[in-house]
């Protein structure tokens, strides 16, 4: 009941004039640069903090955090328009949502999205509200035995993504991990596979990657016809969800904010993590694997939910202990430090009216990206309607000066411009292009956390066991291993039988 | 059941399901083979590429373990790739575009090189630009004035959202743009 | 025709976007306040300070914050922009700086992968080819331990190393940052081996270190001292010469109190581009000095527990050579360098 009151009085301090604008200026701002490919909702807060000199303290953050939000919301606008992922977080997006605005579907992945992100957000916001400090104190149980088992889960996951055969998809899973493999390596300093070229000392980082297969590796594919083609074909009372959609997608929904909520609180994770495992999870779960990756609602619902739900649960760590949960809440922190305040454990106790103002102020601002987005989505599908010659350069176009954006080097400019390529020849030679994505993301994860993981029990592989989560953890994915094979035998029984 | 009838029903096992299109009689199917032998080279590359590096270090892997695993994958399922073209008897080929689509293809690529050299000399705006019209005017062939139109309502939005709003510092030009 | 009906929507709203984001960016420079008063000496047009974090790294956070205080306080005329350019462990920004020889609107943030990252990769010196301009910034370390542990001193800690060589240990960011360097020290100074765990980064460490995995860690003042008034850590040393005098530090012993040689710091600051104009270093030095005497700046720096203690333009390259000897020395130690 007392956290109630503190929420009223988040409210009272949320809903004035000022903070309601500032609300709003973030939200738009979020979901503009989150639409923008490579920019991502991090990056564009420490771009546009500047704006918020000058103003309170509270005010600046609230805009802040609107920023991180909707770039939630508006990563989803490329990734189905154009296959152009717009933040990271929107990348599997990318893979079925496209695929649904090829079928005329753009409209309805929007507004699944949209209703999506603000379940989750909703949701994990609810948590944040009344479960922080006994959250903080479960995510603080997750280290690297956790986080190699969960990594490990999401690479499995692979096999069965993408509609070819499974030794297919294993060996793009396996290319991505190479690619993961570049770069100094971060437990011991020394440099693999990077051929002396200095650029490649960090590693590729997986966004100029996802961009070029996705985006580039498209518009290519589009060349080879020469038609005079758009896109989107139906009339817009047809993008609307019907009653099938809602069908479908509810589950997926409810398991995307758990999944993105509880990875989200994680500090080692974030909402790419969130959304790549949700995606995976659902792909377990949903009653029609076989349409992911050829326009499945469904994972565009989970994914999507995760994402943003991710990026609320992400709070957790940072009011309870200070530590950023990802990548967006690292530069709230350091807004708070610009700002002259010192993040910590006692934030919450010594700035109440600051925290449970910015809670309030994400409630409102989840209703006011809902309104932008879901009347919206109909609206922004129909910029399929121009004809694709005329979008396609400025695909192109935005996509690299987007990913310059990212780390000012034309370094990255490269890597998209060679995976679009790539990516192209992909589509030609019939191989799915998600588990890349996931590998990369993925794999410094579980690389890491294995050899953490020895190196806390001094190389005893007892540690997966001792600890529970991480055994409970090691069992579900031994089951997902298992599962396929008995499924097989038993498959097998049954035709064998049958052909007696 | 013996080898004879897998390659008969590629269907029956899990690991040689769903790429049963092929055709009775043939043996090359550049769709898996190319990819195959793809994988090979990468994998030889990552496994030498670290062949220096420590397989362990004290208690735990080390920084060669996993490229040596990975590298290990990448050889065990190509030759499992290459196993199964063969067993299932298919012969499918990418379905590569025709002549003028290759050329269109090949020429956006060239293209998208180029931005990428044109971009530290004339700067990325610019550069940007030219290959807009490049694309529209000399790939796609399209009218002239709806062309220009696109290239200038496609530069100016990328010029005032990035440069204008968001403060990038793009690769500069002689011009200052 | 079918096509250019679709073409005269098309271009109907697309211009509509256009003009709407046009009204967007330009509401958007109002707000950002850009000055186009001359100044009469300094830089001519908006400044960059190019940094080798990502945004919200501790570099780039003071960047911002001096950024912020340059313009608030009126001091530079010209919007500053921090420019966060990654890769390479620093390599890629400062490259590029290195690039725009007499550029008078290119600084560099200076921070401690400028010097050690040559080292530890085995590439040529960097630091030297920039003009160092002035450094503000030093950050003070202290080594805590799990609050429920037996230990009460860093000499407790220490002499259960050495009844147990490599069995306590250590969370930190990854290999050769100051976590690393910091535990190496210690293990120089007091003549014992610990446990060090790599993590991706500094935040990841700390996580690990409360979720009781690890026995100690390495934290800044700015971010131990939150940790250590709620419970979370207990604080065993602080690795400055002397005790540091705030009301919150002031009873925080230091290493050499305890008998450790150990004094370890980071420090931050701000380089020109190679071949700056002497007279631009002078006027940036006389610029960031009056910074550091604003009100503004020393909440900031107090908030942080950092230090500000103004090592102008004349003796910060004899301050950083000497730094890079004794980083080039303890990575050698360590078995680390490759120079």
């Amino acid at each position: 009941m007392e956290i109630l009151g503190f929420l009223m009085d988040g409210f009272r301090g949320a809903l004035t004039p000022m903070n309601l604008l500032f609300v709003f200026i973030g939200c738009l701002l979020g979901q503009i640069v989150g639409a923008l490919p490579g920019i991502g909702p991090s990056a564009a807060m420490a771009i546009l903090m500047p704006l918020t000199f000058g103003v309170p303290p509270t005010t600046a953050l609230i805009m802040l955090s609107g920023i991180m939000y909707g770039g939630m919301y508006g990563g989803t606008l490329t990734s189905v328009l154009i296959n152009v992922p717009g933040e990271a977080a929107s990348v599997m997006t990318a893979v079925d949502g496209y695929q649904l605005a090829k079928q005329g579907r753009a409209g309805a992945a929007l507004s699944i999205a949209a209703i999506g992100s603000f379940y989750g957000g909703v949701a994990s916001l609810t948590a944040v509200v009344f479960l922080t400090p006994l959250l903080s104190n479960f995510a603080l149980k997750f280290n690297a035995p956790e986080y190699f088992l969960l990594a490990t889960m999401g690479i499995t996951a692979t096999a069965s993504l993408g509609s070819g055969s499974a030794v297919k998809s294993l060996m793009v899973g396996v290319f991505g991990l190479m690619i993961a493999m570049i770069g100094t390596d971060p437990m011991v300093g020394v440099n693999r596979l990077t051929f002396g070229v200095m650029e490649l000392m960090d590693g590729i980082d997986f966004i100029p990657v996802a961009i070029g297969i996705f985006g580039i590796g498209e518009v290519l594919a589009s060349l080879e016809d020469r038609k005079d083609f758009v896109v989107l074909k139906t009339r817009l009372r047809d993008l609307w969800l019907t009653a099938q959609d809602w069908a479908l997608c509810r589950m997926a929904i409810v398991r995307g904010t758990v999944v993105g909520f509880f990875v989200g609180t994680m500090p080692g994770t974030g909402p790419t993590i969130a959304s790549l495992l949700a995606y995976a999870a659902e792909h377990r779960a949903s009653k029609h694997p076989e349409n992911f990756g050829k326009g499945a609602l469904d994972a565009v619902a989970a994914a999507e939910t995760a994402n943003n739900a991710a990026a609320q649960g992400a709070l957790i760590p940072m009011l309870a202990l200070g530590i950023p949960g990802s990548q967006s809440t690292a530069v709230l922190l350091a807004a708070l430090l610009i700002l002259g305040i010192r993040p910590g454990p006692m934030l919450m106790s010594q700035q109440p009216g600051l925290v449970w103002t910015l809670l309030a102020s994400m409630y409102i601002g989840n209703i006011m990206l809902l309104i932008m987005n879901l009347p919206l989505a109909p609206l922004w599908a129909s910029i399929l309607r121009i004809p694709y010659d005329y979008l396609m350069p400025g695909i192109i176009a935005i996509s690299l000066v987007g990913v310059y954006a990212t780390s000012l080097s034309l370094f990255s400019v490269g890597i998209t411009v060679l995976f679009g390529i790539i990516g192209y020849l992909m589509l030609k030679f019939e191989l799915p292009r998600a588990p890349i994505v996931l590998a990369i993301v993925l794999a410094p994860l579980m690389e890491n956390s294995l050899r953490q993981s020895l190196m806390l029990s001094s190389g005893s592989l007892a540690i997966f066991v001792q600890r529970p989560i991480s055994a409970v953890l090691l069992l579900v994915v031994l089951t997902t291993l298992a599962l396929p094979i008995v499924r097989h035998i038993r498959d097998r029984r049954k035709r064998n039988s049958f052909d007696e | 059941m013996g080898m004879m009838e897998m390659g008969r029903n590629p269907k029956f096992h899990p690991i040689f399901s769903l790429t049963s299109k092929g055709r009775e009689g043939c043996m090359k199917s550049s769709l898996d083979i190319v990819p195959a032998l793809v994988m090979i080279v990468l994998s030889l590359i990552t496994a030498f590429g670290v062949s220096s590096l420590d397989y362990w270090s004290q208690y735990t892997p080390g920084p060669a373990f996993a490229p040596y695993w990975i590298a290990a994958a990448g050889l065990v399922l190509s030759i499992l790739l290459l196993v199964q073209t063969k067993l299932s008897n298919s012969c499918e080929k990418p379905d590569w575009p025709g002549r003028s689509g290759t050329i269109r293809i090949l020429m956006t690529s060239f293209g998208l090189v180029l931005i990428l050299i044109l971009s530290s000399y004339i700067g990325m705006i610019t550069a940007t630009l030219i290959f807009i019209l490049y694309l529209l005017l000399g790939i796609l062939r399209r009218k002239l004035v709806p062309s220009l139109i696109t290239t200038l309502i496609t530069v100016a939005l990328i010029y005032g959202v990035f440069v204008g709003w968001l403060r990038v510092s793009l690769p500069k030009g002689p011009f200052g743009i | 025709m079918k096509v250019n009906w679709n073409f005269s929507l098309y271009v109907q709203r697309s211009s509509i976007l256009v003009i709407g984001l046009f009204l967007l960016a330009l509401t958007l420079f109002t707000l950002q306040g850009m000055m186009t008063a001359e100044a009469a000496e300094g830089p001519k047009g908006p400044v960059e300070i190019t940094v080798g974090t990502g945004a919200g790294g501790t570099p780039d956070v003071i960047m911002r914050r001096v950024a912020k205080i340059l313009g608030e306080e009126k001091l530079v005329e010209q919007p500053i922009v921090i420019q966060n350019r990654t890769g390479g462990s620093w390599m890629v920004a400062v490259n590029w700086v290195i690039g725009k020889k007499g550029g008078y609107d290119t600084l560099m943030g200076i921070a401690q992968p400028l010097l050690t990252t040559p080292i530890v990769q085995g590439l040529k010196t960097v630091y030297d080819q920039l003009v160092p301009i002035a450094l503000f910034v030093q950050g003070d370390l202290m080594i805590v331990a799990q609050p429920d542990s037996p230990f009460k001193s860093l000499a407790d800690f220490v002499n259960e190393a050495k009844k147990n060589p490599r069995g306590l240990k250590f969370s930190g960011s990854q290999t050769g940052s100051t976590d690393h360097m910091v535990v190496a020290l210690l293990e120089k100074a007091a003549g014992v081996k610990f446990n060090y765990i790599p993590y991706d980064s500094g935040s990841a460490a700390t996580a690990s270190f409360l979720g009781k995995n690890v026995d100690g860690l390495v934290l800044s003042l700015g971010e131990a001292v939150p940790l250590v008034q709620s419970g979370k850590v207990k604080p065993l040393a602080v690795l400055t010469e002397k005790r540091r005098a705030n009301a919150e530090l002031k009873d925080f012993l230091t290493a050499k109190e305890q008998g450790i040689d150990l004094v370890w710091g980071q420090f931050w600051g701000l380089a020109g581009a190679p071949g700056i104009d002497p007279g631009l270093v002078k006027w940036w030095n006389d610029r960031l000095q009056k910074m550091t005497a604003t009100k503004a700046w020393k909440e900031g720096i107090d908030t942080n527990f950092q230090r500000s203690d103004f090592i102008d333009y004349t003796k910060a390259p004899a301050y950083m050579a000497e730094q890079h000897k004794i980083y080039l020395q303890l990575l050698r130690d360590i078995g680390l360098a490759k120079q």
